[in-house]
């Protein structure tokens, strides 16, 4: 084994061990959410080491180019997976309240301002009813 | 240079099958699609590992850039499809 070789060699295990570390969050993590960050670990390092180690295999040549497209297109895409994935499981889930957070939101400020304004409204001739009453007695 | 790849090979295999029975086994379907796209990335590997040991690289690399690409469009439609309508 050429040197070349031997630091593709190593390049290309390191780049496993973290696909690998990335299979077992996938499988231990107790969460959902936590399940997908764990995912993200394999598509970033794990895919760029062993690419890297392809790299180095091959040389200097026109085709390390092409190899270097696939992480460029794995970087690119995954994030945008991963979002997808994770907004439609939001909205399912409705997680942490969020789709009663989100239209209360979009209606907009003036309406729950307005809300608010009823409310204390309400709420004070509640207090001014129980100081008359309070005065009567 | 070949044993390491034949390692890598058995490896990967290995961790594409657990990710195949995980799909399988787990009720929460976004569990199952984050468990197809993180088996897409590991297969997109295989395939450059398969093309290192054929050492035909140049036409492997085709092929799995065209798999990356067809794995991502079919995540982000069946995304969009499970999760329905939005309001």
């Amino acid at each position: 084994m050429s040197v070349q070789e031997i630091i593709a060699a190593v390049l290309m295990l390191l780049g496993f061990v973290f696909m690998l570390i990335s299979a077992l969050g996938l499988f231990r993590f107790p969460d959902f959410y936590s399940r997908l960050h764990s995912t993200g670990i394999g598509d970033t390092l794990g895919c760029t080491l062993i690419i890297a180690g392809m790299m180095v295999l091959t040389g200097l040549k026109l085709i390390t180019v092409k190899i270097l497209l696939i992480p460029l297109i794995l970087f690119l895409t995954s994030p945008m997976a991963t979002n997808l994935i994770m907004s439609a499981a939001i909205h399912k889930h409705d997680y942490e309240n969020y789709k009663e957070m989100r239209l209360s939101k979009a209606i907009g400020d003036e309406s729950e301002s307005d809300e608010a304004e009823a409310t204390d409204e309400a709420e004070a001739d509640k207090s001014d009813a129980a100081d008359s009453e309070g005065e009567k007695e | 240079m070949k044993t390491v790849l034949m390692a890598l090979l058995i490896g990967l295999v290995a961790i594409v099958l657990t990710m195949l029975v995980f799909t399988c086994s787990r009720k929460d379907i976004y569990d199952k699609l984050n468990a197809i796209f993180a088996m897409n990335t590991n297969i997109v590997l295989l395939i450059m590992v398969v093309g290192f040991i054929d050492g035909r690289y140049d036409m492997y690399i085709d092929i799995a850039l065209s798999y990356a690409i067809l794995g991502f469009v079919t995540t982000v439609i069946l995304a969009k499809y499970i999760g329905g309508h939005r309001r």
